[in-house]
Formats: structure tokens, sequence, C-alpha cells
């Protein structure tokens, strides 16, 4: 849910980069902290365990367009994707504006992407939630990887239900579908937010 | 122990000798007119179907009716087919009418009718298993499955051999990925619509008979090792197809949503020879109740119709969507450090995500200008002219004189950058760093520890003496110890040891740092430390080392791994771990130190250092392999981890045997490398 200063004229939306461990999410967020302008971006915060895995989440908050004198801002989180850390994931979904799926492409990690799936929806349900009231958007990351699945299989897998939603090929390390990625949750976010009929977009 | 299974061409001979043996028994009895009993009334020539409908019940108990039924039909025309024969061989043998052999063959109370009913199943016996066997994909349900891109599947061969044949086709890559579209689009819904769960779809069809095969050997590293008896290849040979499992493509397509195909072992079970388990069968299921095998889903989804999986493109677009212009335009040129910059405390809490994103979103920074890099102070441009380094013969070993001053000390030395990056800049050496009797004291304190060559000058801003072994570069070994010279000192001790693949470089502070080198392995590194100790003592004293340069470090949560490899480290006495990172996050420090000490000031050190010392690197010295301070009895030993410099280990504490110490650090560093 969207939060609205009117005395600052901002508004805030948060994005929830979601997936299985090692799908790519803080590299997501990584990519994007340095591909964006400073005005743009602020500090990014990671908690990583020893061995690089995100051990709570990881924080960017970025601005961006100015819609009807309201400064957009948007907090870009990821989760930890490890399953003995739903708890986390849960805190982090709540109040979510928009979800972006960071699938790992690999043959061997498909099992953990449905799962990673089907544990959103679980979560997302905890606050009455569901992607079908979310926007959502789906990255195939780890492309450039020789023992990926056919993209038509990653689609029939995570997105195959009446609702087809974006889907992203992307490679997050080198920024690949990254910034394709985030601009279409976020303009989905704004369309929900701000209606069809969108006036003074800057 | 292996089960032989005949070829197709043994199974036809098997059932030719069970027909000539017929033939031969039935025409003998025949001759010697035993055992007939008359016309057999005609329920006992109708009820020859039955018998053998009854008789597949029996014999083929896990196939369907369909099959059960195929069957029967096929031993009622090996049974018409053997009566004939005999008939045949009646009527030449006996010379009997054609009607009375047929009669003697099919309708007589006599030994040729019962016997046909026993040869008959003889006859078969040998192609039971092909009736068994799970029936390979329909050309023409293949056909009505096509896609419309030519993907080859490997389920088109009909027959096992054929399949067989084609190995090489059923492995190759598979294309779809390389021919897919990118970006599937969304559906023009204003608002979406739910999103089904995985799990919940179920597109197989049911009276699916096809099945999907996979080579044994891509699964073969699944199956329980000691619950069986033969090794895995002799497994695949006597495998009921050789080589393959096939598993039934409805059970694979219910799978298929998934993500991932694992099947249990009760589908595959009745495939495997049952002289190849080491236990019986109830054992086997008792020991191994969850026991699911997965199959390679690149080889399933080749033996897939494509249009059961394949959803086909959508219209990318949302409408509304093109009113808003994509908000992130990303710099033309990625910066180059890594985003991201951890923090030890952690961020927002997980609480805090709950709080109004007002509190929780940091206020937008403005622009901050980037930080500038640690600049070291400009060196100190030593006079123009360079004369030759001054060189002294090595001198005759001379009994330790009391320690005098060296005549002339130059004034302190400038510290030196941390981190050079450039090439060694060109050396320009003042007239006279040391006097040569200075010079020829010092090296009387280096008696017994080897030959060395003499020599002093200034190396990037740092004035040196130097003692180096005739086999080792002097270049290099100078220009590593006026990169580590001024960090000592301080904090970070009176003497530091470089150790790298070709040599032991020994730096002690002194008014002039003195540098003894020597070539590695075969020195006493000990021995040289002891000298160079003495040197330097007899040189005076040395000023305050350079600050560290500042690296803003932050610790990170210690795992049990890392706090385990503290307890190997006992000849540093009691340390405690700390794990530091630096703020571009692309540095990593192990530190172990005393209780109490601070762990920053060790991973300064160690970042220090190690950076100082990159370009040592597979130089003339050969990789560089460890560098260890001394401080009275502590030291501080510095290696990298992994074979880079950006993963350091950093141990710090009072150490009475130095050699162990080395040791203990050696397989603490293999230990974290082994994470």
């Amino acid at each position: 849910m969207s939060i609205i200063n009117y005395a600052a004229k901002v508004i805030n939306f948060k994005i929830v980069y979601y997936g299985p461990g090692m799908a790519g999410k803080t590299a997501n967020l990584q990519f994007v902290h340095r591909c964006l302008p400073d005005e743009n971006r602020g500090n990014m915060i990671s908690l990583a365990t020893g061995d690089d895995r995100t051990l709570f989440f990881d924080f960017l908050p970025v601005s961006a367009t100015s819609v009807r004198g309201f400064t957009t801002k948007f907090q870009l989180y990821t989760v930890p994707g490890q399953s003995r850390y739903n708890m986390t994931r849960k805190l982090v979904l709540r109040g979510v504006d928009g979800v972006v799926f960071v699938a790992d492409s690999q043959w061997d990690r498909l099992k953990e992407n449905v799962d990673s799936l089907r544990n959103l929806n679980e979560n997302l349900r905890e606050y009455r939630l569901d992607l079908a009231s979310v926007p959502y958007v789906v990255q195939y990351n780890k492309r450039d990887l020789p023992d990926v699945a056919p993209l038509d299989y990653l689609e029939y897998t995570l997105n195959r239900g009446a609702r087809r939603v974006p889907a992203f090929e992307a490679v997050a390390v080198t920024g690949k579908g990254v910034f394709d990625t985030l601009n279409t949750v976020s303009r989905m976010v704004m369309l929900r937010e701000f209606g069809q009929v969108q006036e003074g977009a800057s | 122990m292996s089960r032989h299974r005949p070829s197709s061409l043994g199974r036809w001979l098997t059932a030719l000798g069970v027909a000539l043996g017929y033939v031969i028994i039935a025409t003998a009895l025949f001759w010697l007119d035993l055992g007939d009993g008359g016309v057999a009334p005609i329920w006992a020539i109708v009820a020859v179907p039955p018998f053998y409908a009854l008789l597949s019940l029996f014999m083929l108990r896990r196939v369907s009716p369909a099959r059960r039924l195929s069957w029967t039909g096929g031993a009622c025309l090996t049974h018409l087919l053997l009566g004939l024969a005999a008939a045949a061989v009646f009527w030449i043998v006996v010379d009997v009418t054609p009607l009375s052999a047929l009669a003697h063959a099919f309708a007589r109370l006599g030994p040729a009718p019962a016997l046909t009913l026993v040869a008959t199943p003889l006859a078969l016996a040998p192609f039971r298993g092909r009736v068994l066997a799970p029936r390979p994909i329909s050309r023409s349900a293949r056909a009505g499955h096509r896609p419309s891109i030519g993907v080859l599947a490997s389920s088109e061969m009909p027959l096992a051999r054929d399949t067989r044949r084609l190995d090489t086709v059923a492995e190759a890559p598979n294309s779809p990925s390389a021919s897919a579209p990118p970006p599937v689009p969304p559906t023009p819904t204003p608002r979406p619509l739910p999103v089904q769960s995985p799990a919940v779809f179920d597109d197989a069809p049911q009276d699916d008979d096809a099945v999907v095969r996979i080579r044994f050997e891509r699964i073969a590293n699944q199956l329980p090792q000691n619950a069986f008896t033969l090794p895995p290849d002799r497994i695949a040979e006597s495998l009921r197809e050789p080589h393959w499992l096939t598993v039934p493509r409805r059970v694979v397509l219910a799978l298929l949503p998934e993500g991932a195909v694992q099947v249990d072992w009760a589908i595959v079970a009745s495939q495997f020879p049952a002289l190849a388990f080491a236990m019986s069968d109830v054992e086997f299921r008792r020991a191994y109740p969850d026991l699911k095998l997965t199959l390679p889903l690149d080889d399933v989804l080749r033996q897939v119709p494509r249009g059961v999986y394949s959803l086909g493109p959508t219209a990318n677009h949302i409408p509304g969507l093109e009113a808003f212009p994509p908000p992130f335009q990303p710099l033309a040129v990625p910066r180059d450090l890594p985003a991201s910059t951890p923090s030890g405390a952690p961020g927002p809490p997980p609480s805090a995500v709950t709080a109004p994103p007002q509190a929780a979103a940091p206020a937008q920074r403005p622009p901050a200008p980037k930080p500038a890099p640690v600049a070291p102070p400009a060196p100190v441009a030593p006079p123009p002219p360079p004369p030759a380094p001054v060189i002294a013969p090595p001198p005759p070993p001379v009994a330790a004189a009391p320690p005098a001053r060296v005549a002339a000390p130059p004034p302190a030395p400038v510290a030196p950058p941390p981190a050079p990056p450039a090439p060694a800049a060109p050396r320009r050496e003042p007239p006279e760093v040391i006097s040569r009797d200075g010079l020829a004291r010092l090296a009387a304190c280096l008696s017994g520890a080897g030959t060395f060559e003499s020599w002093s000058g200034i190396v990037d801003g740092t004035a040196l003496v130097a003692f180096i072994a005739p086999t080792v570069p002097r270049d290099a070994v100078t220009a590593v110890a006026a990169r580590v010279a001024g960090l000592l000192g301080g904090a970070a001790g009176e003497q530091v040891t470089v150790r790298t693949a070709r040599a032991a470089i020994v730096v002690s502070a002194a008014p002039t740092p003195i540098v003894v080198a020597s070539r590695r392995p075969g020195t006493a590194v000990a021995l040289l430390e002891l000298r160079g100790a003495r040197a330097a003592g007899l040189a005076g004293r040395a000023g305050e080392g350079a600050a560290l340069p500042p690296r803003s470090l932050s610790s990170v949560a210690v795992e049990p791994r890392v706090a385990g490899v503290a307890g190997t480290l006992g000849a540093f006495g009691v340390v405690e771990p700390a794990v530091l990172t630096d703020a571009g996050g692309g540095a990593r420090v192990y530190v172990f130190r005393e209780p109490g000490r601070e762990a920053e000031h060790l991973g300064e050190l160690a970042l220090a250092v190690w950076d100082g010392l990159g370009r040592t690197r597979d130089g003339d010295l050969g990789a560089l392999i460890s560098v260890i301070f001394r401080q009275g009895r502590r030291r501080i030993l510095v290696r990298s981890l992994g074979g880079h410099g950006t993963t350091l280990l950093a141990a710090a504490g009072p150490v009475a045997r130095p050699g162990r110490a080395w040791r203990e650090a050696d397989r603490a560093a293999a230990a974290l490398e082994a994470r």
C-alpha cells in the first residue's frame, strides 16, 4: 500500500524482489544502485552472511518521476531466499506495492522457483493479497549460463495462470533486463495508483 | 549374476524350437496311435479361446485388459498355426486325408489338441517381455501433438533399438531456449486476474499410454549403491529395456508443472532385474520408503509434445501503461565499484519494515561528491643526480661490535603510499644514505646468516639499507621493502617479514629501515629476523610509523565455522574471531585477535599491506604468501585466502613458537578456503 505524504508531496511505493536463494535479487539491486544517478538513489543497505547470502534483506531507496505534482519514491527490497527465513520474508512483504519475482533459469533450480512462487502466494495471502491484485512481473535471470531451461517451460511453471504477467530475460550481474524489469513494475504500480488516465507526468 | 536377455532373433528361434518340438511329439504320438480318445465334443473346441483368456489373467498380471486381449488373440492364432503344422505333418508322414489330419490336430480327444494348448503359451513365452513393456508413443499420436517448430523428440522412435541407435540425438543440446522469444507479454487486462498456483494444474491426459524414456546412466547416481549387487553398468544392461528406463508419460506430465519430475520408485521398480537387488523387495521398500528418482528435465522435455507446456506468445501490452514513461534512466556507464555498501548494523530491522515508509525511508541525499581516493602524502623528491648505489662487498664474518650510531642517517622516511598502483618510479638515490663504515657495522650483525650484497638508497621516497642475497632480484626486494617499511614503528610493530614463493624479506624498523632478503625455500627465516633485529638495534630507534590509510570497515556476523577456526590457532593464544568487509564490499578480512583488542585496526593493516604488495604477486619474487609483523612477542600474520587479495586472514597474538603459528595459520586459511 503506497504511503502519501501530502505535506511534502511525496508518494512512496514499496517494491519487493522475491525469489529463491541465489537467484540474483541482490544483484538486481546492486546493478540499479550502480547505474542510477546520485540524485536518484539513496544508500543501499545490505546485510549478508559469510557466504554473501542475504541475511535479512537489502534495501535501496530510489526516487523517480513526478506525477501530478507528487514526487514518487520507490523503496526496493529483497528478501532472503533461503527457506528458513520465511518470517523475514513475510515481514518484508507487508505493505508491498509491487513484486518482482526473480527466477533462476538453471535446470536444477526450477523446483526451487516453483516452491518460492508458491511461498510468495502463501505469504501474500497472510496480508489478504494475492498476485492477482498486486502489480507483479517475472524476471528469468542467469540467461547467460549454459544449462538454462527454455523460456517456454519457465513460463509454463511460473507464469501460466489466467493472468499472464510481463516477463523478462535477464543477466543481473551485467544489467541485462534489470531496468526493463524495474521500469515495468514501477509503471504498473503507478498505473494502479493513479489510474488509467495519467495527467501531469513529467 | 546379470539376467540374460535374448535378442529378437533368439526369441523367434526359441518359439520355433517349441513349435518344432510340439510337431515332433504330436506326430510321434499319432504315429504310435497313443492316447486317442475319439471325437471331441464341440465345447472342447469352443473352449480354446476362453482357456487362453483365462491363462492371460495369470501370466500377464500387470498389463492392461487391452493387452491381455491382444495376447489372447495371438495365442489363438498360434494355436491355429501349430495345429495346422501338425496336421500338415500328419498328412505327409502318416498318409491320411487332409480332413482327417485336421481333425486329429484340432477335434480329437487325443494328444495333439492337448499338446497344442501347452505348446502355444510356451511358444509365446519368449515374447512376454514385449507384452509387459510400456508401449512407446504411437506415430499417429505424435503427429497429433507435433509442435509447429521442428523439435526432434527421441520419443519419435517406435522401437527401443531405434532409440538406442539415436542416442546422440536424444542427448543433443536443447534448442528451444535459443529460439525462445524474449519478453513475454502481459495480458491486456486492466485489473489482473488471479494467478493459478502451479500445483493446481494438471494438463496430463489420463488415458495416455505413451512413455518417456530416460537413459539409465543419467539417474544411476540416485540409486542407493548398497541396495544392489551389480555395478551400475551391469544393472543398465539388465534392465527390461537395456540402458533405458521408461516412465508413463501421464506420470511425467502430472509432475511437469512442479519444475522437477520426481517419480516414485514403485513406478520403475519392475524394470530392474530381481537378481540385481541385494535384498528382498520388502526389505528394499522398508529401507528406502521415500525413494524417488529425479528425471533429467532436459531429456523429459524433448519427449513431451511441446504443445503441452508451450503457452505461446501473448500480447505484451497493458492498457494505460504507456501513459507513464519509464521512471528510471540508468547511467550510460555503470559505476565500476560494487554498489552494495554492507552495513555492520542491520539497516531497517525487519520490524521497521512495518513502519510507515516515510519513517523507514532514508531521506534523499543531495548529490554528494564522490569520496576522493585516499591520497598518500607526496613523496619527498630526493636530489636529482642518481649516482650508482653504494655496493659493498659482503663483509667477512665479524663478531658483533658494540652498538654505534650510523654516521649520517637520513631524516625519518616519509610514509610511503600504501597502495601505489603505478609502476615503480625511477629510482633516485642520494649520494650517501649511510656511510661505508656504518654499512660494514650493520653487515657484521648478519654474520652466519648467509652471503649478502649490501646496498643503500631511496626507493619511492623511502631510504633503505639492504642486504640481499645475490640470487634474489634487488629491485623487486627494495620495492617491496619500501612499501612495507612505512607501516613499521607504530602499532604494526618493529619488524615485518614478507614471504613470497621465492624470497623471504625481513624489514626492521630503524632510522633507515634495514632490509635483509634471501632466497626461499632454504633460508632460516627466523635467523634472518634475529639478525635483522640485531642490526636495527645497532642502527638506533626508529621513528613513529605512518598512520594507516583510513578504511571504512564494518563487521558482519561470524559464522560458527569461522568461530571454529579460531580454536585451531592455539599458537596465537586465545583469539576471538571477527569478520570485516570494506565499504565497497569487495574485500573481506577474517580477523583473529586477542580478547579485548580492536579488530578494525588489524583489518586496516591487513588490507593496507596487501594492497601495497599487490604488485608483488607473480613478479620476480613469485606469489605473495604471507606478511608477519612483530612487536616484541606479539605477531600479526596476514595472508590471503583463495589465492587472491580480496579475502584475507589476519591473526594476532603473543607467539612463542613462530613456526607453529605459521603452520596453524596455513591450516586455518585452508579451512576458510574450503567453505
